[in-house]
């Protein structure tokens, strides 16, 4: 992400639409707090969405503003499990 | 003498997470489903210097096995994903521990990486963090100062270990641990002792530590005029403080005596030369074991001459360690050699008493004179050897500083060199908390009580002695005693609470596993009681049966021994029949005879029938006109 989106992002993100980070691993995890960039975008409003794949991120967001108008319920209801969709902790396994 | 003791204690908490991820702070009953070996590699700091510690791990080549499974650890234990933000409920668990000490909480909590080289940590580091400063704790009228209070993360759980490889679990690996650093004021071993007591009151005192063996450890700096600052690590007991600290004090006076001999006897530092010869030859026929398995590997044996310390080998230092096993273990250190043979320790081993005079006249040894030897690879016999005389000359300076691992009976063994002071470096994954004062203010607000006060306000409340109230409070039941007491008026608490202190500390110093005695063995077996159906006399006897059946419940115990109570029917039986084999005794002294009677009669039936209910049948008996 270069620098000369910030101003789109933090226009967007004043005018209540919601911004979010996926990975596009499908083991990985979103952490915005390792490089300049990601603490960057976190101060403009970003919100990481842990591990959840980008896919399912697109169509659990239309499903939410399908419930909600809310800014902060957007956030919130992104972040809560429903499904399985996102998870606390990454498991170990053979393919990790 | 100018002993000067510094404390760290350190305690596991009992939060819902890990430090710095979302798995649970248990450790696994289960065999890994996953092992993954790794490599040290150490690396150039910003400052382009390679920490000398890491090298040299890294030298040993040696691998590192991690176990892990999914209830216990995720990637973030296996450093695959970096880690998440500082569990917030382990930093209010130290701020409430920071300001029962009394110390200044920081404005914003900085997350720091320190260098540990032995695998136990898959990062190289552990993280750690300061949460506040300069506390002080009043231990018998003396104030403690408190340096700092920090979190830490916990190591990896080491499981087994080979020449080559070393195994560690994952799944303590993270989790929350308080670290409480003393000021180094304390003067005498039992000072140490005490303070650490008190330190764990306070840290019981928030209901949040772990209890239990691996639980705490604690580290001491010990040094003494002349001496050298002393780091002991993991001491795990703490009964054995005061004892390390003793024998640490025995180790250094020891160490200066010897200094003393050897500056008397003249010998230099330069004297001491890495002169090593090959000895292969004299030795090749010994019978000992440990030369005869490294020659056939292709090893060699090789020895150098220790001028001037004839008969300083076998001084004792502490219990079992003497100056010669101090080298050696330097010598297995830097060296991974196993076999080190001393003049002062030959003949012996195998060795002949003409291979040691063969020896001693191939490295020109005069009678005031010592040597060593070893039996390894080439390669490791001159690490070993060169360690020798490095640690030798050392002797000539007095106590080197180091830092030494704690055994279980107190004594130490070398473990490292003191790492250097650059050893920390600021943790940039995790960003740094904020400490609101509106937090401080909550927490300051809702403190948990500290030990004095609650054994005060128990004693007065259950009625018992202030010195069994005391006890209470400084064991690790009491909880369970609240719970117990709970039950009713059937039990008597200063029993209870005496069985909770004093009858367990006795058990356990019978042998008896009583860390297998969980809270609802504990209740069980005072309902029994509460409910007649087992006697005060037998709780003792089910305790110990059920620490050694600890998956068998307390009714199963006295069914086992056969310690139920037995009925007023069947009692009134074994009454008669006393009395009956006692007729002439009985109608001789009438009512007189009571006394006499109820030692029969408990002696048939001690810990099985209410002694109070046995006095009340055998008065019907013997006063039948009263009835």
């Amino acid at each position: 992400m270069s620098k000369y989106c910030y101003d789109s992002i933090r226009n967007a993100v004043k005018n209540d639409v919601p911004i979010f980070m996926t990975s596009q691993t499908i083991w990985g995890r979103v952490d915005m707090n390792v490089y300049v960039t990601g603490r960057d975008l976190l101060n403009l409003g970003v919100v990481p969405l842990e591990d959840m794949i980008p896919e399912t991120a697109l169509v659990k967001l239309m499903w939410v503003l399908g419930q909600t108008r809310s800014i902060d319920k957007v956030h919130g209801l992104m972040l809560q499990p429903i499904a399985g969709e996102i998870t606390e902790r990454t498991a170990i396994t053979e393919a990790a | 003498m100018g002993l000067r003791v510094g404390l760290e204690v350190h305690r596991q908490l009992d939060t819902r997470h890990k430090l710095f991820c979302e798995c649970p702070t248990i450790l696994s009953t289960k065999p890994p489903t996953l092992t993954l070996e790794r490599r040290l590699r150490p690396t150039q700091s910003e400052l382009g210097q390679v920490d000398p510690a890491a090298l040299f791990e890294f030298n040993k080549g040696r691998a590192i096995n991690y176990e892990a499974d999914p209830e216990t650890a995720c990637l973030v234990e296996l450093d695959e994903e970096p880690p998440h933000q500082l569990d917030p409920e382990a930093v209010d668990i130290a701020l409430t521990i920071s300001l029962l000490l009394h110390a200044r909480p920081m404005d914003e909590v900085h997350v720091m990486r320190k260098v540990v080289i032995d695998g136990s940590n898959t990062t190289g580091f552990q993280r750690t963090a300061i949460i506040s400063l300069n506390g002080k704790l009043d231990v018998d009228r003396k104030e403690i100062p408190i340096q700092q209070i920090s979190l830490e993360e916990d190591a990896g759980r080491k499981t087994g270990e080979n020449k080559n490889t070393v195994i560690f679990r994952l799944d303590r690996l993270g989790v929350p641990l308080i670290e409480i650093a003393t000021g180094p004021v304390i003067k005498d071993a039992q000072e140490a002792g005490r303070v650490a007591l008190a330190i764990g009151q306070v840290l019981r005192a928030t209901k949040k530590v772990k209890r239990g063996l691996g639980s705490i450890r604690q580290d001491l700096n010990v040094s003494i005029e002349e001496g050298a600052l002393i780091e002991i690590k993991g001491v795990q007991e703490l009964d054995l403080v005061s004892k390390a600290v003793e024998l640490e004090v025995q180790r250094q006076t020891s160490l200066l005596q010897i200094r003393d001999e050897l500056r008397s006897r003249k010998v230099k530092p330069a004297d001491l030369k890495e002169d090593f010869h090959e000895l292969t030859p004299l030795v090749s026929r010994s019978e000992s074991k440990i030369v005869q398995s490294a020659l056939k590997l292709g090893g060699t044996v090789q020895g150098v001459k220790l001028p001037g310390f004839g008969g300083l080998l076998k001084r004792e230092l502490m219990p079992g360690i003497r100056l010669g096993t101090e080298i050696a273990k330097r010598a297995a250190y830097w060296g991974r050699v196993a076999g080190v043979f001393h003049s002062d320790e030959l003949p012996g081993y195998g060795i002949g008493q003409a291979e040691v005079g063969a020896v001693a006249k191939k490295l020109e040894c005069g009678p005031s004179d010592a040597f060593v030897i070893i039996a390894d690879y080439k390669e490791n016999v001159l690490d070993g050897l060169k360690a020798v005389v490095e640690r030798a000359r050392e002797a000539i300076a007095g106590v080197p500083e180091e830092t030494r691992t704690a055994n279980p009976d107190g004594t130490t063994y070398y473990m490292r060199p003191r790492p250097g002071a650059a050893r920390m470096y600021p943790e940039t994954d995790v960003p740094p908390v904020q400490i609101s004062s509106d937090r401080i203010r909550q927490i300051g607000d809702n403190l948990p009580r500290m030990p004095e006060d609650i054994a005060r306000e128990i004693g007065s409340k259950y009625e018992i002695s202030p010195k069994l109230a005391a006890q209470l409070v400084n064991s690790e039941y009491l909880d369970t005693f609240g719970e117990i007491a709970a039950i009713g008026k059937d039990i008597a608490p200063s029993f209870v609470a005496t069985v909770l202190t004093e009858s367990m500390r006795s058990l356990a110093r019978d042998q008896v596993p009583v860390e297998n005695l969980d809270d609802t063995h504990l209740k069980e077996v005072f309902r029994l009681v509460a409910e007649g159906k087992t006697a005060k006399e037998s709780v003792l006897e089910i305790l110990k049966w059920l620490a050694t059946h600890p998956t068998a419940n307390a009714a199963s115990a006295v069914d086992q021994l056969n310690l139920g109570m037995i009925g007023r029917a069947e009692l009134k039986g074994v009454i008669s029949k006393v009395l009956e084999s006692h007729r002439s005794l009985v109608q001789a002294n009438g009512a007189k005879a009571l006394g006499k009677m109820m030692n029969l009669v408990m002696a048939e039936v001690r810990g099985r029938a209410d002694p109070k209910l046995v006095t009340e049948l055998l008065r019907t008996e013997l006063e039948p006109d009263r009835g």
